[in-house]
């Protein structure tokens, strides 16, 4: 039973991604727009029912005409979902990357070209959904929010696009892979693993942090097994928690954060490491650079450069 | 940097209602509510405005909702209360109290989307129900018109839009509404009408004036105090005078105890003698008669007409009777036919003048006496007449009250201040005792013209009581006291008879009846009388007959296989035309754009074969696509340079333009 409903499904979205397929804009038109009563509908049609079932049985003529006239408003709600959602101009515009598990935003354009769009509702099922509504002429600019749970380059998929407008009694959507995607960094692993410039060795690794220990810069959470040197103690006794002294480091030598540096975890633990480790390169404004197998990304200090380094941990190995 | 709206909402509604749908919720409560205020009790109307109030008092946050054991006993309360008023009676008023109950209570526990999307439903078919009792004109205005609010309501509990854009929505709910008009009235003209499927077992408590089976003292005076309408009557030609205007309901044979009423030998004439009814429309007919709802089996008739058409049929006495009780406007054709004198059995000449003993001493004396002095039936009556006429008896609407025995008495000795009944009573009760066969007949007499329509109105105010006597060799000839005594109540009506004293409608003092010496406000009246007329026996009568007549003129034949195809017909022009008109943009535009409308083909069908192919390509990246099948390359590039030629190196004439266009189309299809 299972298998032959996996199997209709599977037939329908390949039937919907040949009659569909994906583009980069899209004004929906009859070829895409689907059409179907909602469950509201089908009750309403039992309310009509009901009503020329009591026209009948009491031979009341004006009874029976309200039968027809919710019948004839219940034809007529299927022209108007069609044109309310027809002739939407949308558009995958742009999205800003994050880290693993956290809300990806993406942001999509959609036009009203010829007419008003009312309540439109535009997302994924059933995570999450943004409700338009766009009068004649003007364009609209939103952003869907997903959870991204993996690194690398998350693509949705076909979104739909719907809407019940004008009663609820009718839903007409479409199906549409806009090519959206967003780039999901690694989830950022702070580490009290040893990294080494070259092959260092696992207990020189206090030596080697790149935390520097001369200028005090501020304050964050201490973490269990940093040395007790660093923590601040007064700050302890007026609040009872423990931080961290931070020390930056004068803008020295380039830091390389090189994979091949970890010597322990897979591939995802390192390429979590590595990106808290940019993360705090950018913040301490040292020069640094990444090494990838077969990737190289030369030192530099900037957003754009933060963003190059942690894109390419993103999409590794993709390059 | 994004610069959209930052809007995350679940797809499926949140499970509260939001504010601006519960208050279209509660606008549409008022009218599904009042709709019905004359069937309700009053303590129902008082409770359903305080859980508007409440409702709208706990959306402001003035106070807060009300807990579930509160709620539940409110229910047990009222639905006790409920039982309490309507004195478990089953009748269709009830019912829909009931539901008018249950809604209210509705709206006291409206909670999430689903709540809110019944309570909606609701709204529509109490709104609807409003017609149960009355179909008129202004009823079901009202009730569509309200209809389109119940319908906002729908589209503010669906779509979450601010409260502006639901006010503005209003507007184009209407416009739906009036676009619905056409295939409403297409499914209102084809849909096949028959009977009730199964009976229905709520009975409608009378609320419906009119004449009753029994006449005691002072039920005429009552209905003469009532504007309503009776029944209407179109002729075809020959109308009669105003004064042979007697609308025959019953016949009263039996006096008995003060009161006039049915044998058992009379209802069984009225039960048993009935011919096979006739359905058909097509039969000639003298007038037509629309009978208002009045909750009774008997219709009207003038004398000696026969029914020729309409669901019900005439006994041999003349009268119309229907199978059950008038609950919505009816229609029923006469023919009028000359009538042969019925002759009366001698058991039945003892029936019709069979007289209490020792009742009204003093007329049976005076019966005596008249018998002495006159020998034919004829001059007894006569000389009867005559003596009412000139022995200072007064037609009035207030009579003295007369004392309980011996009211023909009290009556023509003494007060001779009287309307109808009492003098059709009394001298009723004076024939006989002179030994002629006599019998009450009760209906109406007279009617308002209405010029605009060409048809007679009669009101509750034209009943009237008046006498038959059966007389050897004529047969039942017609005899009216009051005419004698006021011959302005049968040659000009009511009004007229009791001018001067001005008791014409005294209860009623807003009745637009009252005042139809005023010529605007008879204007209007006759105005508004025939739309309503012309509503009711176009609009609302169409049933069964009137769609066999109508279809056969168009089919030939009103054979339920036509009727059939006839449906088939309506439903595929119905789609067709929803579906030309939703599609009807997308094709003018695309006709007006053939050159784009074909690209567009062929990158559809490019695009589902090689996925690196998209809408937005220039015919030459098309062309330089990876993926492109090997077989279809010449074709691929034989149509590219087609479009080049014709976007964008411009083809000299018109002609050529389209032959190539064609060209590319032919090699689109073969792709």
């Amino acid at each position: 039973m299972v298998s032959v409903i996996q199997q209709f499904e599977k037939r329908v979205s390949f039937w919907v991604e040949r009659r569909i397929p994906p583009v980069n804009q899209v004004e929906l038109s009859h070829r895409e727009i689907f059409i179907l009563p909602t469950r509201w509908g089908v009750l309403f049609l039992g309310l009509i029912g009901l009503l020329i079932l009591t026209g009948i049985n009491y031979q009341n003529s004006m009874i029976l005409a309200v039968g027809f006239f919710l019948f004839s408003i219940l034809l007529l709600n299927i022209v108007s979902a069609y044109r309310n959602i027809s002739g939407l101009y949308i558009k995958f515009h742009h999205s800003e990357p994050c880290f693993a598990g956290d809300l990806g935003g993406l942001e999509f354009v959609v036009a009203a070209r010829e007419k008003n769009h009312s309540s439109i509702e535009i997302g994924w099922v059933p995570e999450s959904f943004n409700t338009v509504d766009i009068e004649k002429g003007q364009s609209v600019r939103f952003i869907i929010e997903l959870p991204c749970p993996e690194r690398g380059r998350y693509r949705p998929g076909r979104m739909l696009i719907t809407s019940v407008f004008p009663m609820g009694l009718i839903r007409a959507w479409s199906w549409q892979d806009l090519k959206a995607e967003i780039i999901v960094y690694p989830k950022p692993l702070e580490s009290q693993m040893v990294w080494g410039q070259a092959e260092g060795d696992q207990q020189s690794g206090k030596k080697a942090m790149i935390p520097g220990q001369e200028d005090f810069e501020g304050l964050r959470s201490y973490v269990p097994g940093e040395s007790l040197n660093r923590v601040a103690w007064k700050k302890y006794a007026q609040s009872g928690e423990f931080y961290s002294k931070e020390f930056a480091q004068p803008l020295t030598d380039p830091e390389w954060i090189d994979f091949s540096a970890y010597s322990v975890g897979d591939t995802e633990i390192r390429l979590a490491m590595m990106c808290h480790q940019v993360l705090a390169m950018n913040a301490k404004r040292q020069l640094y650079g990444v090494r990838l197998p077969g990737k190289v990304i030369a030192p530099d200090l900037s957003e754009l450069h933060k963003n190059q380094c942690l894109s390419a941990l993103a999409l590794y190995p993709e390059g | 940097m994004m610069g959209g709206r930052r809007l995350s909402r679940h797809f499926n509604h949140p499970p509260r209602v939001e504010r601006q749908a519960l208050i279209w919720l509660i606008i549409a409560l008022i009218p599904a509510t009042l709709g019905h205020w004359e069937v309700l009790p009053g303590w129902l109307i008082l409770f359903a405005a305080a859980v508007v109030a409440f409702r709208m008092a706990a959306f402001k946050g003035w106070i807060p909702e009300l807990n579930k054991w509160i709620k539940a006993s409110l229910m047990v309360l009222t639905v006790l209360l409920f039982a309490w008023t309507s004195r478990r009676q089953f009748t269709v008023e009830n019912a829909v109290g009931f539901f008018v109950l249950a809604y209210c209570l509705k709206l006291v526990e409206l909670k999430s989307h689903r709540d809110a999307y019944i309570f909606s439903f609701m709204t529509l078919f109490l709104l609807a129900l409003g017609l149960l009792f009355s179909q008129s004109l202004f009823r079901t205005a009202f009730v569509f018109t309200f209809m389109g609010v119940g319908l906002v309501s729908l589209t503010a509990v669906s779509t979450q839009m601010k409260m502006k854009s639901l006010v503005s929505s209003l507007g184009s709910v209407y416009r739906l509404m009036l676009l619905a008009v056409p295939v409403l009235a297409i499914l209102y003209v084809v849909f096949p009408r028959f009977g009730p499927l199964w009976s229905m077992p709520l009975n409608s408590s009378s609320a419906f004036t009119g004449l009753d089976d029994t006449v005691s003292p002072g039920d005429v005076a009552n209905l003469a105090q009532s504007g309503e309408r009776a029944f209407r009557v179109t002729f075809r030609d020959n109308i009669p005078l105003p004064k042979d205007l007697y609308w025959k309901g019953l016949i009263l044979d039996r006096y008995f105890s003060g009161r006039w009423s049915r044998s058992f030998f009379q209802e069984n004439t009225e039960r048993w003698s009935g011919k096979p009814r006739n359905l058909s429309r097509d039969e000639a007919f003298d007038y037509e008669v629309l009978l208002d709802p009045h909750n009774r089996s008997w219709g009207f008739s003038l004398d000696g007409s026969q029914l020729v058409a309409g669901d019900a049929y005439s006994t041999t006495q003349g009268l119309v009777r229907f199978t059950k009780e008038v609950k919505s406007a009816t229609w029923y054709r006469m023919k009028r036919e000359v009538q042969s004198g019925e002759q009366l059995t001698p058991a039945e000449i003892d029936r019709y003048t069979k007289l209490p003993q020792l009742e009204n001493p003093q007329t049976i004396t005076w019966a005596g006496q008249i018998v002495q002095s006159h020998d034919s039936p004829r001059g007894q009556i006569n000389y009867v007449l005559e003596f009412l006429n000139e022995n200072n008896f007064f037609y009035t609407l207030n009579p003295p009250l007369l004392p309980s025995s011996d009211r023909a008495d009290a009556f023509l000795f003494g007060s001779r201040r009287g309307f109808c009944e009492h003098y059709a009573s009394s001298i009723g009760i004076l024939f006989r005792a002179m030994g002629i066969p006599t019998r009450m007949v009760v209906g109406y007499q007279g009617g308002e013209w209405n010029t605009q329509g060409g048809f007679l109105v009669v009101h509750q105010y034209d009943a009237h009581a008046w006498l038959e006597v059966w007389l050897r060799g004529e047969g039942w000839v017609r005899v009216d006291p009051t005419a004698a005594v006021s011959p302005a109540r049968v040659e000009s009506g009511i009004r007229e008879a009791v001018a001067e004293e001005g008791t014409f409608l005294q209860n009623s003092p807003l009745s637009l009846s009252r005042f139809s010496d005023v010529n605007i406000v008879s204007w209007i009246r006759d105005q508004a009388e025939y739309l309503n007329y012309m509503w009711i026996s176009r609009v609302v009568n169409y049933d069964q007959e009137s769609q066999k007549s109508l279809l056969s003129r168009f089919l030939g034949n009103g054979d339920i296989k036509y009727i059939a195809m006839l449906l088939a017909v309506t439903a595929a022009v119905l789609f067709g035309g929803l579906g030309l008109y939703s599609l009807w943009p997308e094709w003018a535009k695309n006709r007006k754009q053939p050159v784009q409308r074909q690209y567009h083909r062929f990158v559809r069908k490019l695009a589902v074969k090689n996925s690196s192919i998209h809408p937005g390509m220039t015919p030459r990246q098309i062309l330089e696509a990876p993926g492109n099948l090997e077989a279809d390359r010449p074709t691929i590039r034989s149509i590219v340079l087609g479009f080049e030629r014709l976007l964008f190196a411009g083809v000299s004439d018109r002609a050529a333009g389209q032959q190539l266009l064609r060209q590319i189309k032919r090699q689109i299809n073969r792709l």
